[in-house]
């Protein structure tokens, strides 16, 4: 049985803002597991990446605060830690990618020292020259070419991909159980991505981390995840294997997802399904399913009380009324079903 | 990095003609002359007088009379004093100026530097406030008053600084102070604002998601990117100080350059004002110059471009 | 994870009957808050603003009432010389034998206008230049442009002195002479706010709707560019009311019997120690004027500032 490294339990974030008080993060739970891969899809407002910067508690303060719920990190809760022993953690056991690999490095300063400063931060190496030739092989590692010399360029000399790979190599330096990856490549060109996933996948493999994969990119999911979360909302909506997302849909929510990625087997004059509307405001969440209002498949109930998590299997998990023994059999949109058809046919 | 200067120097020669000729023309539409002050002359020394300094010329020779002079950096002979050269005013007096400008400028740089470090670091609380204040009162109260404020109650009524003079160190503190003051409130807010700006900044967030604590990002990252704007003022610093020393030279009686260019325009003293004019002109142009290098030197992204902008 | 033994909630058949869609989907996006609202919303927190604020108005009201209803004008010989400030001389007597206090707000009407108008000259004078630098773009907005740098490098209060000297000071010299190199900062706020609009895409979209130049800076560019103008005007008013003093001190001020608080200071610096309020309302009128325009300017640039918005 493999070891468990994170567990999130009914994870509740707020933010005070001038308008009131916004419930960005309303009851999240899921498990990640050594050596696997976690995707958190959801579009911009879900709380993907509120959720993935509270499990390193990176959340400013004020106006953040940890309303409720638990972090578990190798069985300890990490909400109740001090900023001091969090520190250990950071950087450490626990480490981050970000988006734009432009602004997530420091531009005044060479990147070889922003690799040395984990190292001799978290105390990896014993000496200024070993961290040297440590920051020296990780660069190697994660594909850079000519590292010596490149350790002492500035972040400006790289190009977007190269840079992205420094900021890998500075995440996985002092080999922490966990990754996190928010939108790693999201700004890159669409070859370097490829790239980028590909390499995040070998070295997961040598050194059998965790990486949780927060991404609005299906496709990606596809590539790198094992098992997904499906968030949106503040609220986890569907939860299962890559296998039982892509094949077994069941909330509508995902299935609006798949639909709306363009399907290449199957050209047809359709249109791409769209899901009209936007999320709604987290000030006063809606006191049902919230995605009702966008939902052509919501049922009366829908509007009254949120849904409880259905299990679909032991693997699988969706929040919808549909799911209940009572609630009409809603067939999988056809868009989806096609799509499905097609991913199995290719062995996804 | 040679193609920018080279640029910059003949956009210089430009700048300096044409301060050159504005001046000119100003001194020629000025009402009255260097010698309408002094008691009435007869007629025929006045007439000497004025062929002497070519006064009486059409003012087209005045003009290529002054810019051939002025390429050559002779800024002729004061009205005032007699006997007494532009240039030589200039060498013994700007030595002087430059002394008090600097010290003002590193008191006002140190001093501002680390009010706003201080005000970032302890962002809305006492700390914050408190260094706030000061800057925002630095800002406020002009460099004389100041000056004057300083002098009564530091040196007068307290004794503990010199009243005026320049003849050491201590006499050179109040006066340094005076100026340095308001140009450190300046500093001081735009370098807390920087500070700030920096801590919302991504590569701040990937620093703390290293684990590094507050301290170590502020000196080892921030810092350096938040004190990139301060070197951007570093040109109107130094313009500030030259015309801060205007004043606070006549109130400290320090002899510098300052309180003869005061003293020359009250005076009427064409020449002194013209000569000193073109010289703080020529000052300032290659101040801002140096500081554009300075700035390309500490950032590691900035290439300086053969154009100006 | 969720639960393993659920309970499945009873509900009624009916609840599951399918209603689809609410009608209205777009409209349920975030309460909108308007951008003047929550500008002033963050305005109104900034105590050091509010502060200002404040002192402005009590400045303002001073100055507009208190010489009408004192019952000393500001030339008037009162009788007493040099006396301390007390209950019927607020802030004491000059070495004519002037009401200070009278003539402090007297002052205060003099230095406030020469300060705001020469904030509006440049207003104007930036505007225009700047826009029109902005709009046009290519050749002229180069030739502009380097013009105004050029001014910027000829240092600022040289120019003002040699002015004064030539026009032989007083009010409406002083605010000529600072109007002259002001504006220059003004019409590159301006310009850049142009260029940032220029750029638009619904301004792209208002030119191919037919609108012409005026339309677009009438509809667009001036409820944009407000907020930079207001700061940067909120900013060169304290500028100019510590040149003035400055100059004033100077000897190239407003002349008597006019008084500004810059000669005002200037005076009251000959008898700091025989007679030190002379020297210290005036001065810290000005110095609580400028720092209240100076709170009032940061606060407002805070408020202004996008990227502090939720």
């Amino acid at each position: 049985m493999k070891k468990k490294v994170l567990e999130v339990n009914d994870l509740r974030i707020n933010f005070k803002t001038y308008a009131g008080v916004v419930q960005a993060v309303r009851g999240v739970s899921f498990e990640l597991y050594e050596g696997e891969t976690l995707a958190i899809v959801g579009e911009s407002g879900s709380g993907k990446s509120v959720t993935s910067n509270a499990l390193m508690k990176l959340i400013p303060q004020p106006p953040g605060i940890y309303a409720g719920g638990e972090i578990n990190f190798n069985g300890r809760n990490i909400i109740p830690l001090s900023e001091k022993e969090m520190m250990q953690v950071r950087g450490n056991d626990i480490s981050m990618i970000f988006q734009d690999p432009m602004t997530a490095l420091n531009p005044t300063m060479r990147i070889g020292t922003q690799i040395t400063e984990v190292l001799l931060k978290h105390k990896k190496v014993t000496s200024k020259d070993e961290a040297k030739k440590r920051a020296v092989e990780l660069l190697d590692q994660v594909g850079i070419p000519f590292p010596e010399k490149r350790y002492k360029s500035y972040p400006h000399e790289l190009s977007g991909g190269m840079r992205q790979r420094v900021v890998i190599a500075i995440a996985l330096a002092a080999d922490p159980k966990l990754l996190i990856a928010d939108e790693p490549t999201t700004a890159l060109d669409v070859t370097i991505q490829a790239q980028i996933l590909e390499l995040m996948k070998e070295l997961q493999k040598k050194s059998n981390t965790s990486i949780i994969f927060i991404t609005h990119d299906l496709g990606v999911v596809a590539n790198v995840a094992d098992r997904v979360a499906v968030m949106y909302a503040g609220q986890i909506v569907e939860y299962g294997t890559v296998e039982d997302i892509f094949y077994n849909p069941q909330h509508p929510y995902t299935w609006g997802l798949l639909g709306s990625m363009p399907d290449l087997n199957n050209s047809t004059d359709e249109l791409l399904m769209a899901i009209p509307g936007s999320p709604p405001n987290l000030i006063d969440p809606p006191k049902g399913d919230a995605f009702a209002p966008r939902n052509e498949f919501a049922m009366k109930i829908d509007f009254e009380m949120e849904p409880p998590m259905f299990k679909v299997s032991d693997t699988h998990y969706a929040k919808t009324w549909l799911l209940h023994p009572d609630a009409p059999k809603m067939p999988v949109p056809d868009a989806v079903a096609r799509r499905i058809k097609g991913y199995q046919q290719e062995g996804m | 990095m040679l193609n920018f200067i080279i640029k910059r120097l003949l956009y210089i020669v430009l700048a300096m003609y044409l301060i050159i000729t504005a001046t000119f023309f100003l001194m020629q539409l000025a009402p009255g002359s260097p010698f309408t002050s002094e008691r009435e002359l007869p007629p025929a020394i006045e007439e000497q007088l004025n062929a002497k300094y070519g006064l009486d010329n059409p003012w087209y020779i005045q003009y290529k009379d002054y810019l051939v002079d002025t390429m050559t950096f002779d800024f002729g002979e004061s009205m005032k004093y007699k006997g007494r050269s532009t240039n030589d005013i200039i060498a013994e007096s700007f030595p002087v100026s430059l002394a008090l400008g600097l010290q003002a400028m590193v008191l006002a740089i140190g001093l501002g530097v680390l009010l706003g470090v201080v005000s970032a670091l302890y962002h809305n609380r006492f700390g914050d406030y408190a260094a706030t204040i000061f800057a925002i009162l630095g800002i406020s109260v002009p460099s004389f008053i100041l000056a004057g404020l300083l002098q009564y109650y530091l040196a007068f009524e307290a004794g503990w600084f010199p009243v005026s003079g320049w003849k050491g160190f201590a006499y050179t503190i109040l006066p340094s102070l005076a100026i340095a003051v308001t140009h450190a409130g300046f500093i001081a807010k735009l370098t807390r604002s920087s500070m700030l700006e920096q801590n919302n900044s991504e590569y701040v967030k990937l620093a703390r998601a290293k684990g590094l604590g507050k301290w170590t990002i502020v000196f080892k990252h921030s810092l350096r990117n938040a004190l990139l704007p301060v070197v951007t003022y570093l040109g109107p610093l130094f313009a500030g100080v030259i015309t801060g020393s205007f004043v606070i030279e006549q109130i400290f009686a320090v002899p510098g350059l300052g309180r003869h260019f005061v003293t020359s325009i009250t005076n009427r003293d064409y020449t002194v004002i013209m000569g000193t004019t073109v010289f703080y002109s020529l000052i300032l142009l290659l101040a801002v110059l140096i500081v554009d290098i300075l700035y390309s030197v500490i950032d590691p992204r900035i290439k300086l471009k053969g154009a100006k902008k | 994870m969720a639960q393993n033994e659920q309970q499945i909630p009873k509900v009624s058949a009916d609840m599951f009957d399918v209603v689809g869609r609410s009608e209205n989907t777009d409209a349920l996006s975030k309460k909108q808050v308007s951008y003047w609202k929550e500008v002033f919303y963050r305005f109104s927190h900034n105590k050091l603003a509010v502060v200002g604020l404040a002192l402005l108005i009590i400045i303002a009201g001073f100055a507009i009432f208190a010489p009408i209803f004192s019952s000393y004008t500001y030339e008037q010989n009162v009788g007493l010389y040099n006396t301390a400030p007390s209950a019927t001389h607020w802030f004491g007597t000059d070495d004519l034998a002037r009401d200070i206090f009278v003539r402090a707000w007297e002052g205060a009407r003099i230095s406030l206008f020469i300060g705001i108008t020469a904030a509006v000259i440049d207003l104007i004078i930036g505007v225009l230049w700047g826009s029109i630098a902005g709009l046009a773009g290519g050749r002229v907005d180069n030739i502009m442009m380097r013009i105004a740098d050029v001014l910027t490098a000829i240092p600022y209060l040289l120019v003002v002195i040699i002015l004064l000297v030539i026009m032989e000071p007083g009010l409406v010299p002083m605010i000529i002479a600072l109007s002259i190199t002001g504006w220059v900062n003004m019409a590159r706020i301006v310009r850049s706010e142009v260029l940032k609009i220029k750029n638009q895409e619904y301004v792209l979209a208002a030119r191919t709707l037919g609108a012409n130049q005026w339309h677009i800076i009438k509809r667009h560019l001036i409820p944009n560019a407000m907020g930079a103008i207001l700061v940067t005007m909120t900013m060169t008013i304290p500028s100019a009311i510590f040149t003035e003093s400055f100059l004033s001190y100077l000897g190239l001020g407003v002349q008597a019997p006019l008084a500004s608080w810059g000669t005002m200071a200037s005076e009251g610096f000959k008898a700091l120690q025989s007679a030190p309020w002379r020297l210290l309302f005036p001065a810290a009128l000005i110095s609580i004027t400028i720092f209240a325009f100076n709170a009032v300017g940061d606060g407002l640039r805070d408020a202004l500032d996008p990227k502090l918005r939720k």
